[in-house]
């Protein structure tokens, strides 16, 4: 499974414009990515603009290790950073961010726990960072990311190695879900929408999930939905609320594990879409973690729907991105510009886990 | 006394009561629509740095610089580049920020002049002619003995109260009033016009005290001086509804009843009343001398050359003794000048010989004799009595006469006439003062220290103030530094205050100034203003400096009409406007396309009326529209070559001639303007009012010639441009919200960044612009319009450019006001347009209750906050009884609690520790216990070690008052004896909230003052 190649394979029948470019790129590592590669509607200039000044931004502040510190900080920021730098267009191997995917991918690597494939001090951080790897798996080439001499796990390994963690926790969970610590007995929606993203995004890259895994994950989902498409945060009464961060998480894991005939997905997507020029409430967590799921759900849920979500998203980003770039959030300035360009990142389409 | 005369002024009283209290609404009511917008400084009771009152009601702040002209100020101000050289004559006081701790006089002695100068000191030596004394601030100086009223010994021992001094340490708090704007210290001396205005001290008044005070007016008085009242302001005024009749008490107080000073003792059994001394219209003042027995509940007046001249007394069952004094200005004018209490053994001064020199001793002994000598080594007083020496140890005396007390000119008064025609020997006796005009202007000069004197200025120098008084041989010399206020006295003020400059006047007003004057000719400088001030009674003019913001009156906006009449007219025309409207479509269609996605077909389009552009610096643009696209509206106007001007600088455009702004009922109108809390982070932009009195918001993306694009839920939509008559824009940085305490918690979730804070205003931009004065001219009470002026010529003509017009021109003569600097953006907002602004929804609770262990808690959700506190009386553990209502004044911690409550035992502690945070500040923490027996609360106290005061609700009847539900319950009383907080739950949350709540309650914060109503349109 450790051929990154075999891994494209299954994504290839599916028919996407965007996936093409990425099939091309997969198919022979060493080859520069066409410029104009893009396909559908131009990506609109405000968008080019606040993508490469927030790049810029994550330049500067990532570690000679490759990850970023300040603020929060551990393999999840760092899977994020590393996903923003493979969402950008240019090549991840010979472009001009090459030496930072290089750097992020060593650091999730050299991070992980090699016994057990855990990933960084929470389980946030390892949905987020095997999300990162799995974006990177069979993107990255794996000869260049170490230098000379030194030789770590490769990016399939890494990757694998966090599946098990994550199937591991999962299966001594009572919930079939996951919570901040991998021996948790407890579970709520924000922690298991990370994990279970990454294990989908694993899963769309070749590497085994078991089918009973997603199954037990998506059926826990369920339960926490509502029939009005509110998400429970982790059950008991009074947990619905009008948080459209786990709305949308709910409605992505939904459509990534390929469950759209479910109900709760049409309440939750109902729900995302009938508020879809409500840019969320004060008290329900952290606008730009909302806005990088919201963007993924509508996206994947309704295209014409996030086309109208995105033109305010650009607004909102323009008039709150830094002089530097960077994005203000509680979390710190890394996570939050590194969500903020990823929920601004649908523009460009580049990334699997985008594929529709 | 005449019991029928007082039966009849009795009865008069409640109206007379109800009457004050009615006059009492009016002014509040006068007060918050018309405060001026630069007075807020000025009149605040003690000013934080030297303020100069001219004679034309003129004040502005500054310092004193050196000068050697005599009778001359010369006043420096931050605001104007040069400072102004004030004659005395224009002067009305200049006063300095009150010194606090109150500096002490020094000296054993207090020397009363003829002048009315008062002199503190010790004496060095004693001659025919003169009196050698070390005064204090002046050092030692010589004084015409001919000029000596009186002597005494102010630092005896039985000395309880020696003042006024400002107005630190009285009570005198009005609900709804800024404390500014009720007793204001004038030299030191509290002085009042507003009605039933009072002022309260507890002196620690004994039993027996002798009183000296003195009062002034400038026109017949109206006031009440109460001796050892029951409370704060006579009426029980917090505690349920006032009583029709206020209660009778017993006190003894000073009346004006129909032109006649008099004394009244009143109890529930008696009553007794004298008179002390006729008092005529005009400025006047009195002066009492009096000795208070309250356990014998006896009054008596004496006169100032020792001859009692009333007594009044009651026979109440249980007198009781009260240690406060309060005064009340009923109408009117009252200034209280001196205030002198004394403990007193209750022998009454004997009969005096009032016309012979004499030594009154402390045990009330008197000895007549020529004062010959005084011999400080020895501290004794050498008096000729019938050709025998007699020596008087000066610890004995208690007051020196050295001839006979000259009642007609005792205390002249600055700018006043005589007061009465009463003659000092009167029946009553009483020092009702006499105020001949000064010959010419001089100075009087109060010290920090109350010392007073008079004179002639003859410079400043090296911040020593230089005086020539008439009955002081050397010239005096002072500093600045000791000195309270400076005031003219004497007469002859209007003469030619005028600057002989050509030029309008106007009314200057800036921060903390309002200068009546003329603006002259000028040019702009890197360093001032090219607006150049003469003001009144000013020998000079100066330039402003930059970057200031204030304006100038040339004509007073009108007096605002009677509101309700101007809504029924508006409405009446509305209704008009849509019976004559023809059938034209409004935003109807718009709403179906949003239903169907059909696009109904534009119309014809129309003529269009006149257009006006209204920016939000207020200023009104006379145009024909082009287009709006994202970036602004491209015009052409006759003003001038300009075509465009910027989104961020438009409030509204008027499109089909329509002209002001669109009303709308105001319930709706807020609906209308709420911003959802989820649509918090895209707030519409624009405000789309149609021909047919429709409202649409969105967000305009363009404007063509014949069609709007606006983009609404996300979604563009096309609109007919002949169906708009009027766009209003709405901006982020505008949006307001509805209650302050919701939005601030919104704020600290912190859950939503604060996106709109890359937006900028323009004005904030413009005003730091350096280069030239920004300035507003209001024409014809609505035409506004913004440049940054560069010059003024002729005293008539300013220009300068408007960065969107270019040059402009603008006639003074025209103009009603000249607005400068950040101040047109604060006229600008109270404009009809600026009104229509969004505000957001308010927060429901379960989202500010967050996730419950960080929710912020504010106390202010109960009913009973911002009410009157349930009145109770409760004993505590020693027996004592405690009533809420006789603590008015403090403030006052409730902690319901019970020994079987243990977060009560957790949270206890905790409130007293805060409560000791506030020593010295009237905080009282009360544990109101809840129905259990004081054996088992004083077991649970020791075994927690808790010392806190205690209360016995022993019927849980003042837990059911505050609406106690469940424990600890924490009830906050502010001095007024309001609710100010009611905190449920206890725990480590409690503390910020209470300890910020009594930060608050102890440190009131003058309320800003209200927005210039008149200024609105509409």
């Amino acid at each position: 499974m450790s051929n990154p190649r075999g891994a494209t394979l299954p994504r290839s029948l599916i028919v996407s414009a965007a996936l093409m470019m990425f099939g091309q790129t997969l198919s022979s590592p060493a080859f520069a990515q066409p410029p104009n590669a893009r396909v559908g509607e131009a990506v609109p200039r405000d968008v080019r603009e606040i993508y490469n000044k927030g790049l810029q931004y994550l330049v500067k502040t990532q570690s000679q290790e490759g990850s970023w510190i300040g603020g929060q900080s551990g393999p999840g920021v760092t899977g994020l950073g590393l996903m923003v730098f493979l969402a950008s267009g240019e090549d991840p191997n010979f472009g001009q961010y090459s030496g930072n995917v290089r750097r992020a991918v060593r650091s999730l690597i050299t991070e992980q726990d090699g016994n057990t494939g855990y990933l960084g001090n929470s389980m946030y951080h390892h949905g987020f960072g095997m999300l990162g790897l799995a974006e990177a798996y069979g993107a990255v080439d794996d000869r260049r990311v170490w230098p000379d001499g030194k030789k770590g796990r490769t990016i399939g390994q890494a990757l694998e190695l966090a599946v098990r963690a994550a199937l591991t926790s999962q299966k001594n969970n009572p919930l079939g879900a996951w919570r901040y610590s991998p021996n948790d007995t407890q579970a709520d929606t924000s922690v298991s929408g990370a994990v279970l993203v990454g294990l989908l995004a694993a899963r769309n890259a070749g590497i085994e999930v078991p089918d009973t895994a997603i199954d037990k994950a998506i059926s826990y989902y369920t339960k926490m939905t509502s029939p009005s498409g509110q998400v429970a945060y982790s059950g008991g009464i009074g947990g619905f609320d009008e948080s459209l961060a786990r709305i949308s998480i709910a409605a992505l894991v939904y459509s990534v594990a390929k469950r759209k005939d479910l109900t709760q997905f049409k309440s939750t997507l109902g729900y995302l879409v009938n508020k879809v020029e409500f840019t969320g409430s004060s008290g329900f967590g952290w606008v730009n973690y909302q806005r990088y799921y919201q963007a993924q759900a509508l996206f994947q849920g309704d295209v014409d729907a996030w086309e109208r979500w995105n033109k305010l998203l650009i607004r909102q980003l323009k008039t709150s991105q830094q002089a530097d770039g960077s994005f203000p959030g509680q979390h710190g300035a890394s996570i939050s510009t590194s969500m903020s360009l990823l929920s601004l990142a649908l523009n460009y389409r580049l990334l699997p886990i985008y594929e529709r | 006394m005449n019991s029928s005369l007082f039966q009849h002024r009795m009865s008069g009283r409640p109206t007379g009561l109800r009457l004050h209290m009615l006059s009492f609404v009016i002014a509040v009511v006068a007060a918050v629509a018309a405060s001026p917008v630069t007075t807020s400084q000025a009149a605040d009771s003690s000013p934080t740095q030297p303020i100069l009152h001219l004679a034309n009601d003129s004040f502005l702040p500054g310092r004193p610089l050196d000068t050697d002209q005599p009778d001359v100020l010369l006043w420096q101000n931050r605001s104007f580049t040069k400072p102004f050289h004030f004659p005395l004559r224009g002067i009305s006081t200049a006063e300095f920020p009150v010194v606090l701790p109150h500096p002490k006089p020094s000296g054993e002695y207090c020397i009363e002049l003829s002048s009315g100068d008062v002199i503190y000191g010790n004496i060095l030596e004693f001659s025919e002619s003169t009196l050698r004394i070390q005064a204090a601030n002046a050092g030692p100086i010589h004084v015409n003995r001919a000029s000596i009223q009186r002597i005494y010994r102010w630092k005896q021992t039985s000395l309880i109260y020696l003042g006024p001094n400002g107005l630190d340490g009285w009570d005198y708090a009005m609900p709804g009033i800024p404390t500014g704007d009720i007793w204001t210290s004038e030299g030191g001396w509290p002085r009042t016009t507003t009605p039933n205005a009072s002022l309260f001290r507890d002196f620690g008044l004994p039993a027996r005290a002798a009183i000296e005070f003195e009062l002034s007016w400038n026109d017949m008085p109206d006031f009440e001086l109460v001796l050892g009242p029951r409370n704060l302001r006579g009426i029980e005024d917090a505690v349920g509804p006032a009583p029709a009749v206020a209660p009778i008490e017993d006190e003894f107080r000073f009346e004006v009843w129909d032109g006649e000073l008099v004394v009244v003792g009143e109890s529930k059994r008696d009553a007794d009343v004298a008179s002390v001394t006729p008092i005529a219209g005009g400025p006047g003042a009195v002066r009492v001398q009096l000795y208070l027995d309250q356990e014998k509940q006896r009054l008596y007046i004496y006169s100032r050359n020792g001859q009692q001249s009333a007594s009044v007394k009651l026979h109440s069952r249980k007198p009781e003794v009260r240690s406060g004094l309060r005064l009340t200005n009923r109408e009117g004018h009252i200034r209280l000048k001196h205030l002198r209490i004394t403990h007193w053994d209750g022998i009454l001064p004997q009969d005096v010989q009032a016309d012979k020199s004499r030594i009154h001793q402390t045990d009330g002994k008197i000895i007549y004799g020529q004062v010959t000598a005084f011999d400080p080594q020895s501290n004794e007083f050498t008096l000729n009595q019938n050709e025998t020496t007699i020596l008087v140890d000066a610890d004995t005396v208690s007051d020196v006469f050295l001839s006979p007390a000259v009642a007609t000119t005792e205390l002249p008064k600055p700018a006043v006439k005589t007061t009465s025609e009463t003659p000092a020997d009167s029946p009553s006796g009483q020092q009702l003062v006499a105020n001949p005009a000064p010959a010419s202007i001089t100075s009087k000069i109060v010290c920090q220290d109350s010392s007073q004197y008079s004179g002639h200025l003859t410079g400043i120098r090296n911040g020593i103030i230089q005086l020539n008084c008439e009955n002081i041989d050397e010239p005096l010399k002072i500093p600045l530094t000791a000195i309270r206020s400076i005031a003219r006295q004497g007469s002859g003020t209007q003469a030619s205050y005028k600057p002989t400059t050509s030029g309008r006047d106007g009314r200057l007003e800036l921060d903390g100034v309002k200068l009546q004057g003329r603006l002259l000719s000028g040019v702009e400088s890197p360093d001032a203003s090219c607006l150049v001030w003469h003001p009144d009674f000013s020998s000079n003019a100066s330039p402003m400096a930059k970057e200031l913001s204030g304006r100038i009156v040339y004509r007073d906006p009108p007096k605002p009409v009677k509101k309700v009449t101007v809504t029924n007219i508006q409405r009446q025309v509305v209704i008009r406007q849509i019976n004559q409207k023809p059938a034209i479509q409004g935003f109807g269609d718009v709403f179906k396309q949003m239903l169907t996605g059909k696009i109904a077909p534009a119309q014809k389009p129309k003529i269009r009326g006149p257009q006006t552009l209204h920016l939000r610096s207020g200023d009104t643009i006379p145009c024909e529209v082009i287009s709006v696209d994202e970036d602004g509206l491209h015009l052409t106007t006759p003003l001038s070559d300009a075509t465009f001007v910027s989104n961020d600088r438009i409030k509204g455009v008027e499109l089909d001639g329509k002209l002001g702004s669109p009303t709308l009922d105001e319930t709706k109108r807020k609906r209308l303007l709420t911003l959802p809390r989820l649509q918090k982070g895209s707030p519409p932009t624009h405000l789309i009012y149609s021909v047919n009195d429709d409202f649409l918001r969105g967000r305009l993306v363009g404007m063509s010639d014949d069609m709007l694009t606006v983009e609404v839920r996300l979604t563009n939509r096309e609109i007919p441009r002949d169906r708009v008559s009027q766009i209003i824009w709405l901006h982020a940085d505008e949006l307001e919200s509805d209650d302050k305490p919701n939005q601030s918690a919104a704020e600290q979730s912190a859950a939503v960044e604060p996106e709109q804070t890359a937006l900028t205003t323009d004005a904030s931009d413009t005003a730091k612009e350096p280069e030239a004065t920004r300035i507003q001219t209001l024409v014809r009470r609505k035409d506004r319009l913004t440049f940054f002026a560069t010059k003024i010529e002729d005293a008539s003509l300013i220009s300068g450019t408007s960065d969107i017009l270019g040059e402009c021109r603008s006639e003074i003569a025209d103009v009603d006001q000249l607005l400068i600097g950040d101040y047109i953006e604060q006229a600008a907002a109270q404009l009809a347009y600026h009104r229509w602004k969004l505000h957001y929804a308010t927060e429901p609770k379960f989202v500010l209750a967050g996730d419950g262990e960080t929710a912020p808690i504010t106390g202010t959700e109960s009913p009973l906050v911002g009410h009157p506190a349930p009145d109770f009386k409760l004993a505590d553990l020693s027996g004592d009884n405690f009533q809420l209502a006789e603590h008015r004044g403090e403030v006052i911690v409730l902690d319901f609690w019970a020994t079987w409550c243990s977060p009560c035992l957790q949270t206890m502690p905790l409130v007293d520790e805060i409560v000791r945070e506030f020593p010295d500040q009237k905080v009282r923490l009360l544990a109101v216990n809840m129905e259990e027996q004081p054996a088992e609360i004083k077991s649970t106290l020791e075994r927690h070690k808790l010392d806190v005061p205690v209360i016995l609700d022993i019927d849980g009847v003042a837990a059911a008052r505050y609406s106690v539900t469940s424990i600890p319950q924490t009830v906050v009383i502010d001095r007024e004896g309001n609710v100010a907080r009611l905190f449920i739950g206890g725990g480590p949350k409690l503390a910020e909230p209470l300890r910020q709540a009594l930060k608050e309650l102890t440190d009131p914060q003058p309320t800003s003052d209200d927005a210039d109503a008149s200024e609105t349109e509409n």
